[in-house]
């Protein structure tokens, strides 16, 4: 009988639980839309304050909360750019965000960390940039990484080994974010992320996330580099179309030699890259060999290698014709189509 | 004859106690799952605002292809392309695949759209109906509609949408969902902070009944009058908000909704695209994947995130209802039993015991046994046959931890997505919550046993559902 009335009790335990929680969430929403509405109006306040003529932290934090006069400041600050975006950066200092910001990067929950790592990248002083490096070690990869790109954004990021080795890039991170952290470091100081690529210790993601960064900034001198790298890139290695990528973002001849290698590779995503590759940077040399793919059984290939084709001007559109005529049926339904697809003759 | 009644009185007993325990043990399965969903919840990311998540992403998002699959959609077609034509992601392009209609989808979509007849040069990498036509206009060059001859299911349509992306990754939804303008950039975001590792990501559905909608978005939140669409929303909270949320935390998603998913493309063709022998395709998809990448070792992700909401309707009368939890259930069915050697099987290490497992219990046992207990607890009660007060305790304990749950998935709902703007819904939420287990419940098993029915006698249609629509501004 004991227990029959343990497994009673527990249903009423339970039932009671339950409606107590039906209660109690009914009753945190009526209070809660309260407080959202009287937020509402403050935010209003806040926003006043915000746009007055000067406001000041005292007068704010009188009034309002820390958290009101940061979100709001920080919803303002992202909406504009240029010297507007200066000017409401001063003025949420003048409120104490920044300061409020980096008491919360230091002793807030991750999300809250997290949070204010990516907001303080739009304060640009001194006592930020120094908390925003010691959030380089933060036990969450997300607030490291947030902070190594508002340091970035900044032109303050730490040398990029630094942030290779803090960040556990390559290994713990492989974020397609590096990139723009990457391209953020580039603006400053290129030879940094130039190095990355050159040095045979540094992980292959992150050499890749290297190329394709620098890639974006169309510097031609670092053509010779990257296509040494892809040259010496095993044909398995997953890096290696990315590097025929970053080549082809970067366009320039000077990376024939690359191209041509990789269109003699094994792999098929090599060799779909280095067609690519092919028909932007416009190597008319190619043209034979993105015939001859144009039969092979990869349907991406010889999408690609049909583009390219298009591409490399009036003789190698020639071939592509020709092909269509007297390929072999699976090279003719792919240049057939490529042409009518670029509104060309069928 | 007398002889008998003790003897049936045992077997019974045996048969009761084994429903009630089956109804106990998948009560444990939840409580794992919540609290797995609470873990979820504490560690999840920052809600960040579109603005920002856009000046984050928008040198590093990857193309996304979204597939609509339309079948005789005269009627909604317009709209629901216009607002997907009209999302926030950086680059993305909207594949309209016309499955064979019956009606005047495709003249609609020619004359809304301007779109004429092109060719682009693609692959057939999965299995589908021949494509009749492509059309494309250079006023939307984001569209191209994909004319198909009907592939008897929804599978074949999304199949002939994979064969035409060129983007890496690719959105499926049905074509009554209605994504939030947000919805791509948010659910990207495992593909952009893992992008090696991620396969599949799975966004929140929820129910649009009694909604305001303007030109595919929502506008107005408020809840359905109809009490089938009400109940259905509690079932859609504890649905996402607590299982799906508590399996992706345990690395356990078996389902990314066919409604609302993001997949690899690379990964989708290795798998075959969607199945046509099953009306569960989005979780044999799901399911071939994990298989795939552990029989190659290699390391991978399939997961959900909360905050992309889309919208669905929902069926409001009990044959719709019925007919789609009856396919449903025969889906599960379909895919449990087509892989069900990896049930127990290390080599799929959390996939093969733990996940699979709760789908035998859940979803295969689960039905027969609750049904059986529903029908023979009272009946023998009645005729006074049983006279087992601890079965009765017990019973109540596993209805009124159906309400529980109930209760904890609100919790999730109120801290995590919020999407009920009053205090007077939620109230009316809670109070469906309870109702539910009275008379629904039952209900629901009852399809689930017809589920099981229709997965012996190898039914494979999906059924007609009558649409409402939305309710427009």
């Amino acid at each position: 009988m004991k227990v029959l009335n343990s497994i009673w009790f527990t249903s009423l335990f339970m039932a009671m639980v339950s409606v107590g929680i039906l209660l109690l969430l009914v009753f945190l929403r009526l209070f809660s839309t309260f407080i959202v509405r009287r937020r509402a109006r403050r935010r209003k306040d806040v926003v006043r304050l915000f746009l007055g003529d000067e406001p000041s932290a005292s007068a704010g934090q009188a009034r309002y909360s820390k958290d009101l006069i940061t979100a709001v400041s920080m919803e303002m600050i992202q909406m504009v750019r240029g010297e507007e975006k200066e000017r409401f950066v001063n003025r949420a200092r003048l409120l104490g965000v920044d300061k409020h910001l980096r008491g919360r990067l230091r002793l807030g929950g991750p999300r809250a960390r997290l949070e204010s790592a990516e907001a303080l990248g739009a304060f640009h002083d001194e006592t930020t940039f120094e908390r925003l490096r010691v959030a380089l070690d933060d036990s969450s990869p997300d607030v490291r990484l947030a902070a190594a790109l508002s340091l970035a954004a900044a032109h303050q990021a730490p040398d990029v080994a630094h942030v290779v080795e803090r960040l556990r890039l390559g290994t713990e991170e492989d974020s397609l974010l590096v990139v723009s952290l990457f391209r953020s470091i580039a603006e400053d100081r290129p030879e940094q992320i130039r190095n990355l690529i050159e040095d045979p210790a540094v992980e292959p993601l992150v050499k890749a996330a290297a190329v394709e960064a620098l890639a974006g900034t169309g510097d031609y001198t670092l053509v010779p580099s990257i296509s040494a790298l892809a040259v010496a890139a095993d044909s398995n290695d997953p890096t290696l179309p990315r590097y025929l990528r970053a080549l082809a973002a970067l366009g320039h001849p000077a990376a024939a030699e690359a191209v041509v290698d990789g269109l003699q590779r094994d792999n098929v995503n090599v060799l779909i890259a280095a067609a690519r590759t092919a028909g932007t940077i416009g190597l008319t040399d190619c043209a034979p060999r993105l015939a001859e793919l144009l039969e092979h059984e990869n349907w991406w290939l010889r999408f690609r290698a049909g583009e390219a084709l298009l591409r490399l001007g009036p003789v190698a559109r020639e071939t592509l014709m020709q092909k269509a005529v007297d390929g072999s049926p699976r090279a003719q339904e792919a240049a057939l189509a490529i042409l009518a697809e670029q509104g060309g003759p069928r | 004859m007398s002889q008998w009644i003790p003897m049936l009185t045992h077997v019974v007993e045996a048969i009761s106690i084994i429903a009630i325990v089956s109804m106990l043990v998948q009560s444990l399965i939840y409580t794992v799952q919540l609290l797995f969903a609470g873990l979820a919840l504490k560690n999840r990311p920052p809600t960040t605002r579109v603005a920002q998540l856009w000046q984050r992403y928008v040198d590093v998002a990857p193309p996304i292809s979204i597939i609509a699959p339309a079948y005789n959609e005269e009627a909604t077609i317009v709209e629901s392309v216009n607002a997907l034509l009209a999302l926030h992601y950086p680059e993305y392009e909207v594949l309209v695949v016309n499955d064979g209609s019956r009606d005047r989808t495709l003249e609609v979509l020619q004359q809304a759209f301007e779109v004429v007849p092109v060719e682009r040069y693609h692959d057939l990498p999965v299995e589908h109906a021949p494509i009749r036509g492509l059309y494309a206009s250079p006023k939307f060059p984001r569209l191209l509609v994909i004319d198909k001859e009907n592939g008897g299911g929804k599978a074949d349509a999304m199949n002939a949408g994979i064969s035409l992306t060129r983007s890496p990754l690719f959105c499926v939804i049905d074509a009554d969902t209605l994504l939030e303008p947000d919805a791509l950039i948010r659910v990207v975001r495992p593909f952009i902070e893992e992008p090696q590792e991620t396969v599949g990501v799975g966004g929140t559905i929820r129910i649009a009944n009694g909604c305001t909608v303007d030109h595919g978005r929502i506008v107005d939140v408020r809840l359905p009058r109809n009490f089938l669409a009400l109940v259905q929303i509690v079932e859609y909270l504890r649905a996402f908000l607590m299982g799906r949320l508590g399996l992706s935390q345990m690395g356990c998603v078996l389902i990314v909704s066919g409604a609302f998913g993001l997949f690899k493309r690379t990964t989708a063709v290795e798998v075959g695209g969607f199945s046509h022998n099953t009306v569960g395709e989005d979780m044999e998809m799901v399911v071939k994947m994990h298989r795939l990448m552990r029989d190659r070792g290699q390391p991978y992700r399939i997961t959900y995130i909360a905050e992309p909401v889309s919208w669905t309707e929902a069926p409001e009368n009990l044959r719709d209802l019925g007919n789609q939890r009856a396919r449903w259930q025969r889906g599960t069915l379909e895919v449990f039993f087509k892989h069900k050697d990896m049930l127990l099987n290390p080599k799929y290490g959390r996939i093969g015991m733990y996940a699979m497992t709760t789908v035998f219990i859940v979803d295969v046992v689960g039905p027969l046994f609750e049904t059986l207990g529903l029908i023979i607890i009272p009946l023998f009660w009645a005729l006074g046959m049983l006279s087992a007060p601890y079965l009765l305790a017990l019973t109540a304990v596993a209805f009124i931890f159906g309400v529980f749950l109930s209760t904890a998935t609100l919790i999730l709902e109120e801290i995590e997505l919020r999407r009920f703007p009053k205090a007077r819904h939620l109230a009316i939420i809670a109070f469906v919550a309870v109702l539910e287990n009275f008379g629904y419940r039952q209900l629901c098993s009852f399809w689930r046993l017809r589920g099981w029915w229709e997965f012996l006698r190898k039914k494979k249609s999906w059924g007609a559902m009558s649409r409402k629509g939305f309710q427009s501004s």
